[in-house]
């Protein structure tokens, strides 16, 4: 028996090889769409995937542990008890300078974060160590050389040893960025890790304690189900972070409060014994004091006895001095009396005589007178005689009453002498008794003397006894003051010290701060987020991107297969009339259909799932220190994209091939009735179209005829356009938003951070530096601090500035609208917030946001600043007392420095700045720009390779949709040509067409591109960077440019096609 | 000297390692006026001959010469050239624009030629005054035909070249084209070349060449031909 042939696989091999072109721009269309879907969809979860599996096969911790105490064994062991811990490993750190470069020296993993050796060997010797490549680098070393660190002068006792051998180079799963952490030391980031055996630390206590989770190495790490389970496990573990913490806290704290208590009873007991001797000498003084004090009084009592007895003795003494004198006095008196009394007497006696005398005379002369006036009595001359004789009479009764009177006195006088006698006797009886008074007084005189006399002695004597005691427990008391002194100052420093010591250990005790656990998940690395994070940029990338990019390549495909399907539309109605089944003729196309699509997608897979993926992640190898890409196997994916390359095209021969079928062969076989044409609405527009030229007119009726290609090929080239303008416009977007914020925005050239407590002193010497900087340009001290801001929902991180003069503070941060650029300022009512935050926040100007930093505030947003990277929020510094407290203090200097000043120079200033006192931070906005230009690069591969992937299918696209034009239109070309028509006639005539399809599709593609370059960059930003919104003018011209360059190449191609267009095709009979 | 002349024209294909001549020496020649047909049985090299007068297709060997000039000789740009000022095509399939209405098919031939006539004015005489403005899908066959005709026509060519003009036609209709051609023969004095494979049509001519087998088996002249309205087959 004859095996009959299968000629209807004959024609389906040939139908192959004769339209090999159409088979393979099908195939190559399925591949570029299957390779870019997959390429891109792939590449983050193969990202995350080769991630994941690094950090299972080096037991990368689920979080850690640190405490502001260290962690002691019982910790561990508490940790490792706790629910859901797996297991603990404690870890030793510190941090040492070698060279210029800061290493962190960390004790070598033995179960967790296990190193992934690079080369040579982990250590085996105490004093060997391993490191990572770039320190090697950064101090030309080599395996083999020895590495000796410098530690800080309070780490010293840290380390057995400071000298190691370096014998490797390893990976930490740690340290997948180029992040290493920050440290006290230098210009405050740590530059490298070296890890040595665990015995070289002389720690009590771990630095920090890793931990795994239960369960969780079998989670992707970068799966929701993980951050779940972990932060779930962290949140668990808050309980016994706050409980041993507690202990913890109360350990140290009793502890080195016992160390005090002890050192300050020590000082307590010198103390004591000082002041006991000090007393005893005091109590010494005291008795001889007593002693002085008794001997001085006995002293002066005794003299003041001695004074008052011989005061007394001389009164006495006095008196009968006194006495004696007035008895002498008396004596004398009284002879003196007795001799007045005796010449009185005797003057008595005379002036006795005297009056007799002269009673004698003045008898005498009474007689006389009388006589003489005896003879005239009784004459008349009597009277006359008597007148006559009156002055002797009157002389005579005169010297009478005067003698009468002398007789009287002289009586008196006599009387006067008697009493004077008696007087005279009195004294003479009392001046002998005084003269015995005198005498007796002058006896006991005498004896008092004597009895004072004999007392002084005797006093006298016994004070000087006891004078020559004293003096004797003076120099003894004096001997021991001394002694006591000697004493007293030798131990006196050391006793203020050790006070000193105590008060300060006190107060230290007293204001160190409670101890805290700090339990952080692996979400809190760096490394470990920037790496999910850049996959997410991917992943967010991929989106979109491939899917239209899908559609348009299937459309192409749908359309040359929809057109294959028509073009044969005889052969199928002579088939049919042959009486093949429908799935038999079907089959031939939608065999084709598949095959192609089948092979071009696998093709596809094959080269997008390795390709782009590992061209991507050969970007993010720079990066991240994760090592060669793992590829998932992630079949849905593939399987998907597979299936929808091939459902698209085949599904398209299926659906071109049935609704042929369903016609009667005899149709089929006729030439299918030309489509109609018809009117266009130009043509209803008269003077328009009247002005036309028959080609213009065709042209448009052409356009409009074939609706479904005409709407086929604009998607097509508008859709590359768009992609096009986006691929272009994400690369400027990203960029350019690089160059916006750290050119036009941001303009210092770095940040200098202060301490918080910087002095006057502090202050005044960094402005000083800064102004002796040649380099510095210009330089302004500000207020910088990181707050929480939140509206409704989620909180973000953000600088806040409090600005104190705005226009100074312009020269360094500019504030403006990012559409029109004006100034954006800041008023006392509210804050300005960045752009992105405000996206971020959901709020507009004259909402409320709160801010959340030394206290919680709520304030009105006034303004909205353009800003990329970073978040900040600015307001004046008088708001900011107002809502946050009663001061500014300025902490951190923006810096300018000259144009063309390097990182050379930065380098010098950032070394000189460290070193004063008051600075804590420096860093370079250049290299921060490079590291976010480092982290974009990743992205613009991506970018890449999508526009040259769009570029690539709009040229096919435009290739294969003018194809179709030329064969579609064969008949009528041919027809043109037979009439006449110049070649670069009938290209026109087709050409027109492509040109307007290819304006129209350009013009799609533009507002398109526009809208899909706004998605896009929203769904690749990432929170902290906003990306800029509008693609750039140029974006759209190039894409412009591009597509009409592909859409020129076509029609060349196309006009060559055209120029061989056979005449003899008018005359055949329709197909 | 003939207004068409065919010297010893050949023409073969060479399809990989086999030649073949499709026109193997064909002479002949067509006055000024002439209604000529040009009859044989399918694969004989009529439209070989057609194609090679037509301008579109070069000829091996041989010379062709039209009105004096040496069309064998033409390169591809003067063969455009020739076809765009000097021949009139009416093709078996009308091969109408579809875009275009029935005027405007006329006036696409006429914008290219020097010297066109008035579009309309063609078409009125072709008997489609009435249907300027439909396109091809509206008309009828025969309609359309005309149509081809009248655009042809326009372009005042030197000759009208008419490939089986009537095989897609119903005998009515056919016969009224072919009335048609014979007329503008006559009344225009516009030498028309028809090509057939049908006999019957040969006494209407007044020149009939017999090709078969790619040369050219018998010419003879007419000088009464029959009316159309007076040949049935």
């Amino acid at each position: 028996m004859v095996t009959r042939k299968n000629r209807l696989l004959t024609d389906f091999l040939r139908e192959i090889r004769r339209t090999y072109s159409r088979f393979i721009s099908i195939l190559l269309l399925s591949a570029l769409a299957v390779a870019f879907l997959v390429g891109l969809r792939a590449t983050a979860p193969d990202m995350e995937y080769t991630a994941d599996n690094y950090y299972d096969a080096h037991h990368l911790m689920d979080g850690y542990v640190m405490s502001t105490m260290g962690l002691t064994e019982e910790d561990l062991q508490a940790l490792s008890q706790a629910d859901g811990v797996e297991q603990v490993e404690g870890a030793w750190s510190v941090d040492a300078t070698a060279v210029d470069s800061i290493v962190s020296l960390r004790s070598v993993p033995e179960e967790l974060n296990l190193l992934n050796l690079v080369r040579g060997r982990m250590p085996e010797q105490a004093d060997e160590c391993v490191t990572e490549e770039l320190l090697l680098t950064a101090l030309g070393l080599d395996v083999g050389d020895t590495l000796t660190v410098t530690l800080e002068e309070g780490d010293q006792d840290s380390l057995e040893r400071t000298t190691f051998t370096i014998v490797g180079t390893v990976q930490s799963p740690l340290y997948i960025s180029t992040d290493r952490g920050t440290s006290s030391l230098g210009n405050g980031s740590v530059d490298a890790m070296v890890y040595i055996p665990r015995e070289n630390f002389n720690l009590d206590v771990y630095t920090t304690a890793y931990f795994t989770g239960e369960g969780l190495a079998q989670l992707d790490s970068y799966s929701q189900t993980y951050e779940d389970q972990m932060t779930a496990l962290v949140d668990g573990l808050d309980g016994l972070a706050q409980e041993r913490a507690g202990l913890r806290d109360q350990e140290v704290r009793g502890e080195a409060q016992q160390k005090l208590d002890d050192a300050r009873k020590e000082l307590a007991d010198a103390k004591a014994e000082l002041d006991e001797a000090a007393q005893e000498l005091a109590d010494a003084r005291t008795e001889l004091d007593q002693g002085w004090e008794d001997y001085r009084q006995g002293l002066a009592t005794l003299e003041q006895k001695v004074k008052d007895g011989q005061a007394q003795l001389d009164e006495a003494k006095a008196k009968l001095d006194q006495a004696q004198t007035q008895y002498e006095q008396g004596q004398k008196e009284y002879e003196q009396g007795q001799k007045k009394y005796e010449q009185g007497l005797a003057a008595y006696q005379e002036n006795l005589e005297q009056l007799d005398a002269q009673q004698a005379q003045v008898t005498q002369g009474y007689e006389a007178y009388w006589d003489a006036l005896k003879p005239f009595e009784g004459t008349p001359m009597y009277d006359q005689m008597v007148e006559q004789l009156a002055p002797q009479k009157a002389q005579l009764d005169e010297a009478q009453a005067k003698l009468t009177e002398g007789y009287a006195q002289l009586d008196e006088v006599k009387k006067q002498l008697d009493d004077a006698q008696a007087e005279l006797d009195g004294a003479l009886s009392q001046l002998t008794q005084a003269a015995e008074e005198i005498r007796t007084g002058q006896e006991e005189y005498q004896a008092g003397q004597n009895t004072l006399d004999r007392e002084e002695q005797q006093g006298r004597s016994q004070l000087a006894q006891a004078k020559a005691e004293l003096d004797q427990g003076e120099a003894e008391y004096h001997k021991g003051l001394r002694e006591y002194e000697q004493a007293k100052s030798d131990a006196q420093p050391e006793l203020d010290q050790a006070q000193a010591d105590i008060d300060q250990g006190q107060k230290e005790l007293d204001e160190m701060a409670a101890c805290e656990w700090y339990v952080l998940g692996r979400n809190t690395n760096t490394g470990f987020v920037g790496y999910a994070q850049d996959a997410e940029r991917v992943e967010n990338l991929s989106s979109i991107f491939p899917v239209i990019f899908f559609v348009v390549a299937a459309l192409a495909c749908l359309t040359t297969m929809t057109r294959m399907v028509e073009e044969q539309r005889t052969q199928i109605g002579a088939l049919k009339a042959l009486g093949f089944s429908r799935l038999a003729i079907s089959w031939k196309y939608v065999g084709y259909a598949l095959v192609a699509s089948l092979v071009g997608g696998l093709m596809g897979l094959g080269i997008g799932a390795t390709l782009i993926p590992a061209v991507i992640a050969n970007a993010f190898e720079i990066m991240y220190a994760i090592p060669g890409l793992e590829y998932k196997m992630q079949l849905p994916l593939f399987v998907l994209a597979v299936l929808a390359a091939v459902a698209c095209t085949t599904g398209a021969a299926v659906w071109a091939c049935l609704s042929t079928l369903v016609d009667t062969p005899a149709n089929l076989m006729r030439p299918r009735a030309p489509k109609a044409g018809k009117r266009v609405f130009l043509e209803y527009i008269k003077p328009l179209w009247r002005r036309l030229s028959f080609t213009w007119k065709v042209t448009m009726r052409n356009l409009f005829r074939y609706q479904k290609r005409f709407w086929m090929t604009v998607i097509g080239i508008g859709g590359c356009t768009a992609l096009i303008v986006t691929g272009f416009g994400l690369h400027e977007s990203i960029f350019d938003v690089l160059n916006k914020q750290f050119d036009e925005i941001s303009q210092y050239d770095a940040t200098v951070g202060l301490h918080e407590d910087l002095t006057e002193e502090q202050h005044r010497e960094v402005q000083s530096f800064l102004n002796g900087e040649e380099a510095v340009d210009d330089y302004l001290f500000s207020y910088q601090e990181l707050v929480e801001t939140s509206s409704t929902g989620i909180s973000y991180d953000a600088y806040l500035f409090a600005v104190s003069d705005q226009e100074e503070f312009e020269q360094f941060v500019e504030l403006r609208h990012r559409s029109d650029h004006s100034q954006v300022n800041l008023i006392q009512d509210g804050v300005v917030i960045d752009e992105k935050l405000s996206e971020l926040l959901d709020v507009s100007v004259g909402d409320t946001i709160t801010l959340n930093g030394d206290k919680r505030v709520e304030v009105v947003v006034t303004d909205i600043t353009e800003n990329y990277v970073n978040h900040y929020i600015y307001m004046t510094q008088d708001l900011y007392t107002q809502l946050f407290g009663p001061s500014v203090e300025d902490n951190v200097i923006l810096l300018g420095y000259r144009d063309g000043v390097g990182v050379d120079v930065s380098n010098q200033t950032s070394e000189a700045l460290m070193k004063l006192d008051g600075v804590s931070s420096y860093s370079y906005i250049a290299t921060i720009r490079d590291s976010f230009e480092d982290s974009m690069d990743a992205i613009n591969y991506a970018v890449v390779i999508i526009i040259v992937a769009a570029a690539a299918l709009a040229f096919v696209v435009l290739y294969n949709l003018t194809n179709i034009n030329i064969t579609e239109r064969m008949r009528e070309l041919a027809t043109l040509k037979v009439l006449g028509f110049y070649d670069r006639e009938t290209t026109a005539y087709v050409l027109r067409e492509n040109v307007f399809l290819t304006i129209f599709g350009v013009a799609l593609g533009l507002v398109l591109g526009r809208f899909l370059h706004s998605w896009m960059v929203v769904t690749v930003e990432v929170d902290l960077v906003m990306f800029g919104r509008t693609a750039p003018l140029y974006a759209y011209v190039l894409a412009a440019a591009m597509t009409a360059l592909f859409s020129l190449i076509v029609n060349v191609v196309a006009h060559f096609k055209l120029k061989k267009v056979d005449m003899v095709e008018s005359l055949k009979t329709v197909e | 000297m003939s207004y068409i002349s065919f010297k010893d024209v050949r023409k073969e294909y060479i399809m990989g390692e086999v030649t073949i001549k499709a026109v193997d020496g064909v002479n002949f020649h067509i006055e000024k006026g002439e209604f000529a047909i040009i009859v044989g049985p399918s694969g004989a090299g009529k439209t070989t001959v057609l194609n090679m007068l037509g301008g579109m297709d070069a000829c091996t060997s041989g010379e062709i010469l039209v009105d004096g000039t040496k069309v064998s000789d033409f390169n591809a740009q003067q063969l455009t050239k020739y076809r765009r000022n000097d021949i009139g095509f009416v093709f078996q399939f009308y091969n109408l624009v579809q875009n275009l209405t029935a005027l405007e098919n006329v006036e696409l031939a006429a914008q290219i030629c020097k010297d066109p006539l008035d579009a309309k004015d063609v078409l009125e005489h072709v008997g489609l005054g009435h249907r300027l403005s439909n396109f091809p899908a509206q008309l009828s066959g025969g309609e359309q035909q005309r149509v081809a005709i009248a655009r042809a026509l326009a372009k005042n060519p030197k000759l009208l070249l008419c490939d089986e003009p009537t095989g897609a036609l119903d005998y009515v209709t056919g016969k009224a084209i072919l009335k048609l051609l014979q007329d503008t023969c006559r009344q225009h004095g516009m030498t028309v070349v028809v090509i057939t494979h049908n006999t019957a049509l040969t006494p209407m001519a007044n020149r009939v060449i017999h090709i078969k087998n790619g040369r050219v088996e018998e010419m003879t002249c007419n000088p009464h031909p029959t009316p159309v309205e007076a040949i049935e087959w």
